[in-house]
């Protein structure tokens, strides 16, 4: 497998000028290194505010110049993005990394039909006249499972359910069949009976065109069913990484624990979860020692002098924990 | 009788396209002849997807939407009765919790004023002279200690505090009124997976300390599996399958039930599929428009089991024993 993005010592830092009190710095992401390969599939996991989202918009250059600062190496098929110019940067949006988010009604023009919107995206990505672009837009609206494919060619954003949008998002993602296709929370927003049919559309014309895949979400299930390799980020940093199922199996940080022992487990209804007490720390401060040691059961004293590395702990699993060898964690297995 | 029952329960929205006068000219049946009841110290869950009817069917149990037909009970009355005549029993005997924390309490009011505000309302209604400051302070105390929230944040404002306490806030506010029936409408779908955890534990908690009855409305089938002792299945306005949480979550008997099930990712299944090879079984496309819902059953476009009759008539609940009972014609 050939290694198409290579992530090293990422830092994504907002102004926050509300926040001026507290430094006016919002860290989101503190040092993230991340490999994957060409048609390898990814989750990153993490609760809200863990610097996913972030990280990602840095893969594409979508953050606002004039109020984030982003640094460290992101290299795409081994061509450094942050050297880029913004024209440049075009080229790469669309055709090499392209972007699916949470909310689909509000990456879409609401005042263009979506079947035109799909057909502009073909048209761009292939070089098509406007016809031939419109017959490629509508066969891909029948493979994506949209019923009735002609009359909802012809309709407006709203006219469509949040399922039908998040299909045809996907399809304008995907339409210059991009090397890597980056989802955040792409079904969050949609019901379980629909986010199935979605998490398959993408896993079929993700296989169909060698795509690989960042998955961001905050679903145990999903990661487990939808990826190979999976990253728990915690704090703006990633605190464990591995292969999926090794991991849910038997996690090696604290934090990842936390997560799986917060789902209900069949068979012990009315139980007692565990919980992870207390609250992830401020973006806008950092802590001298590791960053989950005031939540962690397993603390010593070593966690609150410093800064664990997320090093190589098996192969392929790495985490940042001082305990990870000593500690016997629990999976889902 | 128990403690809430409802019968034949329905309710329509106007919706859809208007006329020469901006008159709606349809309607959408939110709630479309529904039964159901919560006994005494009962944990009931009520398991649909959005627009399935859920939250309006709460709604009219608490006598916060006026019902078109049908009928609330609550302790033996009915509603619209008690409203009438007693209005603060009816409010203190039912409460709801709410989806979204941070829109459900007063940003300009500090916690302590919330919290205290319920306790002056509800104490004027028993007319004890005895409820003088000292006693409110006491209360709005132990309301906190048994939601888990230090005193600190009494001068709090909610903008102030994390999405987990402002729930706390939410649920400690609904218990100073000493309710017997909490609804619980989406209570932890606006919280992180860790908080969910907290607030889950919280409430099965007050049904062991206080015997509080709940009805907890949710589309999440793991929340609802982990707490109830009974599940009810709402699609489209109606209830499809209820039963015994046990019984229903390993013998479901609709085809939407199982779906769901199906659907619902679950992180154990994926590892075990590992030897199993299983292929899943989803439902096929999305809910018909339901403001014209199709004839007979209103599953039956997305059901894998569609027979001739489905299309013809809709299915009421049928009985499958010991209190399961499913709206299908696969059990007729």
């Amino acid at each position: 497998m050939s290694e198409l993005l290579k992530i090293e010592g990422l830092e994504v830092s907002f102004d926050d000028p509300a926040h001026r009190g507290e430094g006016g710095v919002a860290r989101a992401v503190r040092g993230i290194d991340l490999v994957l390969g060409s048609n390898e599939s990814l989750a990153l996991v993490g609760e809200s505010g863990s610097g996913k989202t972030a990280a990602v918009k840095a893969i594409m250059r979508l953050h606002d110049p004039t109020k984030t600062r982003v640094s460290g190496r992101i290299a795409l098929e081994g061509r450094e993005l942050s050297a880029m110019s913004e024209r440049e940067m075009e080229g790469i949006r669309g055709r090499l990394v392209s972007m699916v988010f949470q909310d689909p009604m509000t990456s879409l023009n609401p005042v263009l039909r979506v079947g035109d919107q799909v057909a502009e995206a073909v048209s761009l990505s292939r070089g098509l006249n406007r016809r031939s672009a419109r017959a490629v837009a509508l066969e891909l609206f029948a493979k994506a499972g949209i019923p009735s494919p002609e009359a909802l060619f012809r309709r407006y954003p709203h006219e469509f359910s949040g399922g039908m949008l998040q299909r045809a998002m996907i399809l304008i993602a995907l339409a210059a069949s991009p090397k890597l296709l980056i989802a955040d929370e792409p079904t969050t927003a949609l019901d379980v009976t629909v986010q199935v049919q979605i998490l398959e559309l993408i896993e079929r014309q993700r296989r169909e065109l060698g795509t690989a895949l960042i998955l961001v979400t905050h679903d145990m299930g999903v990661v487990a069913e939808r990826t190979e390799r999976a990253a728990v980020m915690y704090a703006g940093r990633i605190v464990e990484s591995g292969r999926t199922l090794e991991l849910l199996a038997k996690p090696l940080h604290p934090y990842s624990e936390g997560l799986l022992d917060a789902l209900p487990r069949p068979g012990t209804r009315g139980e007692k979860l565990k919980t992870i007490d207390g609250f992830a720390p401020s973006v806008f401060e950092e802590a001298p020692g590791c960053p989950f040691a005031p939540r962690c059961r397993y603390v010593q004293r070593p966690c609150l002098a410093e800064i664990p590395a997320l090093t190589e702990a098996a192969t392929g699993r790495r985490v940042a924990c001082h305990r990870a060898r000593e500690l016997d964690l629990r999976g889902i297995a | 009788m128990s403690l809430l029952e409802a019968i034949g329960l329905r309710k329509a929205f106007p919706a859809g396209r208007t006329d020469l006068l901006g008159r709606r000219k349809d309607s959408l049946r939110a709630v479309d002849g529904v039964d159901i009841s919560v006994g005494e110290g009962e944990v009931h869950g009520l398991v649909g997807e959005s627009g399935c009817g859920k939250s309006t069917l709460g709604r009219i149990l608490l006598g916060l939407i006026k019902n078109d037909g049908g009928c609330v009970y609550f302790m033996g009355r009915d509603i619209e009765e008690f409203a009438r005549e007693d209005e603060d029993r009816l409010r203190s005997g039912m409460q709801i919790v709410f989806q979204n924390p941070y829109s459900s309490l007063n940003p300009r009011l500090s916690v302590g004023s919330t919290l205290r505000e319920v306790v002056r309302v509800t104490s004027r209604r028993n007319a004890s002279a005895s409820a003088g400051r000292d006693d409110a302070s006491r209360r709005v105390d132990a309301a906190l200690d048994e939601v888990g929230l230090p005193r600190d944040v009494l001068p709090r404002y909610p903008r102030e505090l994390s999405g987990g306490q402002l729930q706390r806030v939410g649920i400690a506010r609904a218990l100073l009124v000493r309710p017997r029936l909490l609804i619980a409408d989406e209570p932890l779908s606006s919280l992180d997976l860790s908080v969910q955890a907290q607030i889950l534990n919280l409430l099965a908690g007050l049904r062991e300390s206080r015997g509080l009855a709940m009805l907890l409305i949710s589309h999440d089938l793991r929340v609802i599996e982990h707490v109830s002792d009974r599940v009810s299945v709402m699609y489209l306005g109606r209830i499809v399958e209820t039963g015994p949480t046990d019984e229903l979550f390993s013998g479901a008997l609709h085809p939407y039930t199982r779906a769901l099930i199906a659907s619902a990712s679950d992180p154990r299944r994926a590892l075990n599929r590992k030897t199993e090879s299983a292929v899943l079984p989803t439902m096929m496309g999305e809910p018909p428009d339901a403001i014209n819902l199709p004839r007979g059953c209103r599953f039956a476009t997305r059901c894998p089991y569609r027979m001739p009759r489905c299309a013809q008539e809709e299915p009421d609940l049928l009985d499958a024993g010991g209190g399961h009972r499913s709206a299908c014609w696969l059990l007729a």
